[in-house]
């Protein structure tokens, strides 16, 4: 049974190879565990094919990764077009942990989609960068907490340990590569979560 | 040993053989004179990857540009550069708000000793040395990269090259200085995490 | 045997008396007014390239000549040109202005051939007459390359072409028709530009004339002397200048009033005698001689009085008379008040307009000589008179205006001279011999630098003191203020260097790898005194008292500088000199002060010449507008383009200038600043070689 969608806008211009990058190490982590996935990539990346898609795994708990552009109040394709926003899927989401490596979208979407029925949504609350000549970092840092979740960890306990490895690296570069380092720091001190009201992080796992 | 800070004297009444450059000449490796403002200028441009500071004359004579017009083409160029003013004329008469808005880094009169007139020259060399912005500066211009390949890119599109990120920090845009904000707030968080002491 | 000469003889007068075309053409035009001529017509054909229509045609309608006139007074050469002064012929009375006998010489100047033709009124008879000089010439020459004899002709052998042609009966005039044949004789338009100048001295220039002077000049090729009337501006020369007038309808009348330091134009009602206009300019002794020498015709003489447009008879009879104009109104008969000076009839010129309609009351006197005296009359000598005190209070008030002075930066320089003069003593205590006499001239600098500071402190502070100045000077002083500036940054430019190099010498002395630069910077600081010595020499000559002041003529200057004073080092250095000065221009000043600047001019051509061939300096004189330029050039080795913002800095040298010119220009720039002038380097007349600095000099502020 699929229960997984990665959405991954790997044609965009500048960090497609990023995204890419990004979708192959999420996948990589669910080759060892008994979860069928499925990927979306920039051309299938639309609000209705997301909506139709999403509507037939969501009568029970499912991931829904993205690793795309984003603004405050949607995911997008190709850094204009949203596939996901507060105005015409975001209701299709209940069951759904939402976990997503892009700017800005835990600001609004994730409170919004989480309102409307998510379980789950990990983001970041504001602008976030990638230093590409650290690809592999920011990609191991970016997929702790789905890697977490994966493996049967609680909410709570994916945090933590997402800030754990950015730390991890901060400490590891920053004497070398102060940029790197305080970019990770950035990303980190960005980076949110929304559950629904009253559940407890330590105790909802996938 | 002798500073590698490039000295830059824009004075056209200045030779090498004049007590000031003899002096500077004794602490810094390279002491560069030009008498025009338009030799001065292209020398600074091609050279901004090294540190420079400048010492220009305020009363330029001829067609040249005047001291203020050659401050601000300096700043076209970067603000990380310490300019010192200098002048023999009477500074209760030479309008200040551009030397404030273009960061003249202090204003010297000519028949100051000549020992008063290295002492700035000093201070500005040691807020090169330890200036955030300029120490971004320097990280940056000494990373492999291609110059004008994507180097940062934020996730909603925008990207910089390491050229951009360079002029951002010279100019001290919105952006350049958010990238000293960063560096310092770092610092900050690592004195907080307990991995480093202040006197390491 | 008769006395008889050839025509390089008639040459040779003529060079005496006419030195160039434009003043040959000036002669000319006096001829025509001094024939009661009303309009005169100078007119330019081809000039300016030669060929078969080149020529110029002097036309006006004055009294003309018979051929009596032609042949026993025209044709007569003779060098009388002394005559005392008369008055042209009635009703106008004009102040002849002509050298009498130099007519004929001005047309040889100016052309090959003449063609006169004039009438009289009252004939109707043309009178023409052809004079080829290029026969003359011819003749002359063969007379050169052969022996003479019996069959070789003479001057006064040749049978010139006379004849009469019809004319009306009221028809009267000359016309002067030249022919220009050699390319000496070609006019460009600076020419005539410079003979309009000239021209425009025998026009009247105020609005009132009786008989007016009209002159209009046409030129075939130049678009700005199509047809250019000629007017004269020397009104403009007045020291100062009121209009008064009156308004029917308000009924009001202007009057002055000085009042705390100014003098102002206020209304009143409308008095007894009627309303007046009334316009009076007033001429200090330097504007009465720019009025002069700027306009021929006519004298600074008072008050007259018109009466609906024409100049009443009480005055115009003591015209004609030309005894000495009789003080109709008063204005010097007035007893010495004792308070402040009184100006006089001869520095001023006015006029008072009234009507026979609104000013009934002011009567010619039957004896043509006063006005009757009636109550009005009284009133309006007295209104007059009120005017002109109010002006002599206002004159007196800026004479005695004192300034507010500022004197302590000099006080300042005085004591860093003072402390330097200590350093040098110590440093001197620890040097080597050789080094030792070094400082020695340097310490003899300074002393002597520290004894001219002082002098300048203690000038400056007895000019504070002065009050009176001489009236006469028109073209003003650098102000106190800007002096003490000037030599304040003077001082500190040059004690700065001197800062760093004895700092130099305390902080680094000794050191073996240093000697060079030690030598090396005593001389400069020795150097540096020297300048400076001289710069404070320069400024000083500002502050020369009065008694040194003097009326002269900058024109005559210019040429005894060059052509006597500085005659030895031209022959010497064989330097041709081109001088053209002919417009005047008295001032009251220091003589040396302008002696000093052309001596710098003329010290850097010669240093400028050194390597040129065929050397020249050039100097034109000229009256523009209302600037006195000059024109000073040569064709050396002139100044690199990128220098010329330059050389007028006070420490400007090039390798180029041996000896360094080190403060010449920047001395000559100031004292020409001083008079409210200006000076700059133009393009070299001579391009693409040479300089060529024009300063102009105004004198009206």
């Amino acid at each position: 049974m699929i229960n997984t969608i990665i959405a991954c806008d790997s044609t965009d211009v500048t960090l497609g190879d990023f995204f890419l990058a990004c979708a192959t190490h999420a996948k990589s982590i669910f080759d060892k565990i008994p979860i069928m996935v499925l990927e979306i990539h920039s051309q299938h990346l639309n609000e209705i094919n997301i909506g139709l898609k999403v509507s037939s795994l969501n009568h029970q708990n499912f991931i829904f990764a993205a690793y795309s552009h984003g603004g405050e109040d949607c995911l997008v394709v190709g850094a204009t077009d949203p596939y996901v926003s507060n105005v015409l899927n975001h209701t299709i989401f209940n069951n759904g942990f939402i976990y997503t490596f892009s700017c800005s979208s835990g600001k609004t979407l994730g409170a919004l989609l989480v309102n409307q029925g998510a379980k789950l949504f990990i983001g970041y609350n504001k602008v976030i960068y990638v230093i590409l000549s650290e690809v592999a970092i920011f990609v191991e840092c970016a997929n702790e907490g789905l890697r977490i979740l994966a493996f049967g960890g609680s909410v709570g306990e994916a945090l933590a340990g997402m800030t754990e490895k950015y730390n991890y690296y901060i400490d590891a570069l920053y004497f070398k590569d102060f940029f790197t380092a305080s970019t990770l720091m950035e990303n980190r001190d960005a980076l949110v979560a929304h559950t629904g009201e009253g559940v407890d992080r330590d105790l909802l796992t996938f | 040993m002798k500073s590698n800070i490039i000295i830059v004297v824009i004075d056209d009444l200045i030779d090498e053989r004049s007590p000031l450059v003899v002096k500077l000449n004794q602490e810094y490796e390279q002491v560069s004179i030009f008498n025009n403002s338009v030799e001065g200028l292209k020398f600074i441009k091609d050279n901004l990857d090294s540190k420079t500071i400048v010492i220009l004359d305020l009363t330029l004579s001829g067609d040249d540009d005047n001291g203020h017009i050659v401050l601000e083409k300096i700043r076209a160029n970067s603000f990380l550069i310490p300019v010192l003013i200098w002048t023999a004329s009477d500074e209760k008469q030479e309008p200040f708000a551009d030397f404030i808005n273009n960061r003249a880094f202090a204003f010297i009169k000519q028949s100051r000793p000549v020992k008063d007139i290295l002492k700035i020259v000093n201070e500005a060399a040691i807020s090169l040395e330890t200036d955030v912005a300029s120490s971004l500066e320097d990280w940056l211009m000494a990373q492999p990269q291609t110059k004008d390949k994507p180097y940062m890119v934020a996730i909603n599109g925008k990207s910089f090259t390491v050229e951009e990120m360079l002029n951002e920090i010279r100019m001290q845009s919105l952006i350049g200085k958010e990238f000293s904000y960063k560096l310092n707030k770092l610092t900050i968080d690592l004195l907080t995490r307990n991995k480093e002491k202040l006197d390491d | 045997m008769k006395w008889n000469f050839d025509v390089s003889t008639f040459k040779l007068l003529g060079r005496e008396l006419i030195t160039d075309k434009i003043t040959a053409l000036f002669e000319l035009v006096k001829n025509c007014y001094d024939a009661n001529a009303d309009q005169v017509e100078v007119i330019y054909n081809n000039v300016s390239k030669i060929d078969d229509y080149s020529k110029i045609i002097i036309k006006d309608d004055g009294i003309g000549m018979s051929l009596y006139d032609i042949r026993y007074k025209w044709m007569i050469v003779g060098t009388n040109s002394k005559r005392e002064q008369k008055i042209s012929p009635s009703p106008y009375f004009r102040k002849v202005v002509g050298e009498k006998g130099v007519g004929r010489f001005a047309v040889e100047k100016l052309g090959s051939k003449l063609l006169i033709k004039t009438t009289q009124k009252g004939t109707s008879r043309k009178v023409c007459l052809e004079l080829d000089w290029s026969v003359y010439e011819r003749m002359s020459e063969d007379i050169a390359k052969n022996t003479p004899n019996k069959n070789t002709k003479l001057f006064t052998d040749i049978e010139n072409d006379c004849w009469i042609e019809a004319s009306d009966f009221d028809e009267q005039g000359t016309e002067l028709i030249i022919y220009l044949s050699t390319s000496d004789q070609v006019w460009t338009e600076l020419d005539i530009n410079q003979a309009v100048k000239e021209l425009s001295k025998l026009i009247s220039p105020l609005k009132k004339s009786e008989f007016p002077f009209l002159i209009t000049v046409k030129s075939n090729e130049f678009e700005q002397f199509k047809s250019k009337e000629i007017t004269n501006k020397a009104i403009g020369f007045a020291t100062e200048k009121i209009q008064l007038t009156s308004d029917l309808t308000k009924g009001t009348q202007e009057t002055l009033i000085f009042d705390q330091g100014q003098l102002l134009v206020k209304s009143i009602e409308l008095q007894n005698f009627g309303p007046i206009n009334f316009e009076l300019n007033y001429f200090n002794q330097d504007a009465k001689r720019l009025f002069k020498s700027n306009f021929k015709g006519g004298d600074i003489d008072g008050i007259k009085i018109y009466r609906d447009g024409v100049i009443t008879t009480p005055f115009a009879e003591s015209e004609s008379k030309d005894v000495r104009k009789r003080d109709i109104l008063g204005i010097d008969k007035r007893r010495y008040s004792g308070f402040f000076d009184k100006v006089s009839s001869q520095d001023l010129l006015g006029y008072i307009e009234i009507t026979n309609q609104e000013n009934p009351r002011i009567k010619d006197a039957t004896n043509r000589q006063d006005f009757l005296d009636f109550p009005e009359y009284k009133a309006l000598k007295e209104f007059i008179i009120y005017q002109i005190e109010q002006l002599e209070k206002y004159l007196t008030y800026i004479k005695d205006e004192k300034k507010s002075q500022v004197k302590t930066q000099l006080v300042t320089a005085e004591n860093d001279i003072i402390k330097i003069e200590r350093l040098l003593n110590q440093i001197s205590e620890k040097s080597s011999p050789e080094l030792k006499d070094d400082l020695k001239i340097v310490i003899k600098g300074v002393k002597g630098l520290k004894s001219s500071v002082n002098r300048g402190v203690r000038q400056f502070t007895s000019l504070q003191k002065e009050i009176v100045r001489k009236e006469n000077i028109f073209m003003s002083l650098m102000s106190l203020q800007d002096y003490a500036t000037e030599l304040a940054h003077v001082v500190r430019t040059s004690l700065g260097k001197i800062i760093h190099y004895s700092e130099f010498f305390k902080t680094d002395f000794p050191n073996p790898a240093y000697e060079e630069l030690f030598l090396e910077y005593a001389h400069s600081i020795f150097s540096e005194m020297s300048n400076l010595d001289k710069a404070i020499d320069f400024m000083l000559s500002y502050a020369r008292s009065e008694n040194d002041f003097e009326t002269f003529d900058i024109s005559s200057l210019i040429k005894k500088l060059l052509n006597v004073s500085y005659k030895h080092i031209f022959d010497k250095e064989n330097i041709a000199v081109q001088i053209i000065a002919n417009d005047s221009l008295n001032i009251t000043h220091n003589k040396k002060f302008f002696e000093d600047i052309f001596e710098n001019l003329i010290t850097n051509s010669v240093k400028a010449l050194a390597q040129t061939k065929d050397k020249i300096i050039k100097c034109s004189a000229i009256i523009e507008r209302e600037k006195f330029v000059v024109y000073f050039s040569d064709n050396g080795y002139g100044i690199p383009e990128e220098s010329k913002g330059k050389v007028f800095d006070i420490y400007y040298t090039t390798t180029n200038n041996s000896g360094g010119a080190g403060i010449g220009l920047f001395t000559v720039k100031k004292r020409i600043e001083a008079l409210k002038g200006n000076i700059e380097i133009i393009e070299s007349e001579f391009y693409p070689v040479g300089t060529t600095f024009k300063i102009e000099l105004p004198f009206n502020q």
